[in-house]
């Protein structure tokens, strides 16, 4: 989705997207994941792998998701933010069954539009 | 008379040159290698698919399918049927719903000139819609999986952080997913 709706529809080489493919299900191994990459094979995507849930717990406060850990959402960042002590909040989210808002349930021409309009931006 | 027999020989000539274009348009032809893409949700929910179709020595059509994020490859295809332009064919694959060997069926039409196939993967609840494009011959070599290198990630992430920080100038994207 990714892929197809937002990069290859946006040519900007700054454009980064960082996939952290983790144990959602608790039955995933890096094993997997090679095979997961090439659904996002633009090289502007780095691709990472943690066996724990470390990362997905410590983005429940930025997206507000409360004891429901941040699996499966994409998180959108305009220039010049930066991670300090906490994960940052992003300007844009999108999910897949989480209890966030409807609206932003994961949706690539959406997904696109809000990553355009950030890469307009100065 | 004159008459008559000139309409006698219109009629024969008509039903000659019809039952020569009727032998020469080619029979549709199904072979080959397929992709497309089943679209549960547009830009929400949608599969990539490839289909593979060939005669076996006797003349019936066999091929496979491919649904790489459902880990489908080289999946037999079963109850292959065609009438005219039209094909049916079944494969079978687990489910969460229906259980083990769930018969998943696909119905389509092959469009003019035969190269994409119009059609629907048929489920409980509806028909899901379909194009497949004819990417070549049967057997031809398919590209390799474009398969990205990974990198191990320590328990909080300082790689993922030190990379977003790194990357300040840019617009990013974080995504949080399962591989499987």
């Amino acid at each position: 989705m990714v892929q197809r709706y937002v990069l290859d529809k946006l040519a900007d080489p700054t454009l980064r997207v960082y996939v952290v493919w983790g144990p959602m299900l608790e039955k995933e191994t890096k094993e997997d994941v090679p095979a997961a990459t090439a659904f996002l094979p633009d090289r502007r995507a780095t691709h990472y792998w943690t066996p724990v849930h470390t990362l997905a717990e410590a983005f429940e406060k930025p997206l507000g998701l409360k004891g429901t850990r941040a699996w499966d959402t994409y998180l959108l960042y305009p220039r010049g933010q930066q991670w300090g002590g906490e994960p940052p909040v992003p300007a844009y989210v999108m999910h897949v069954g989480k209890p966030l808002p409807a609206d932003h349930r994961l949706n690539g021409e959406k997904l696109e539009a809000e990553t355009r309009k950030l890469v307009a931006a100065p | 008379m004159a008459g008559r027999s000139r309409s006698v020989f219109l009629a024969a000539g008509l039903v000659l040159i019809a039952g020569l274009a009727s032998a020469q348009s080619p029979a549709p032809d199904f072979t080959g290698l397929w992709e497309g893409t089943i679209v549960y949700s547009h830009a929400q929910v949608e599969f990539d698919a490839t289909v593979e179709l060939d005669r076996d020595s006797t003349g019936a059509l066999v091929g496979t399918i491919d649904i790489p994020s459902e880990r489908i490859a080289y999946r037999p295809l079963r109850n292959i049927a065609v009438s005219g332009a039209d094909l049916k064919m079944e494969f079978l694959n687990d489910s969460e719903v229906r259980g083990p060997n769930a018969v998943f069926r696909l119905e389509g039409t092959l469009a003019p000139g035969g190269k994409a196939i119009h059609g629907a993967f048929i489920e409980k609840n509806g028909r899901i819609p379909f194009t497949f494009t004819r990417r070549g011959d049967p057997h031809m070599e398919r590209p390799p999986e474009p398969v990205s290198e990974v990198h191990p990630l320590a328990d909080a992430g300082d790689e993922l952080k030190a990379a977003f920080n790194r990357d300040t100038g840019s617009v990013r994207l974080i995504l949080l997913l399962s591989p499987t």
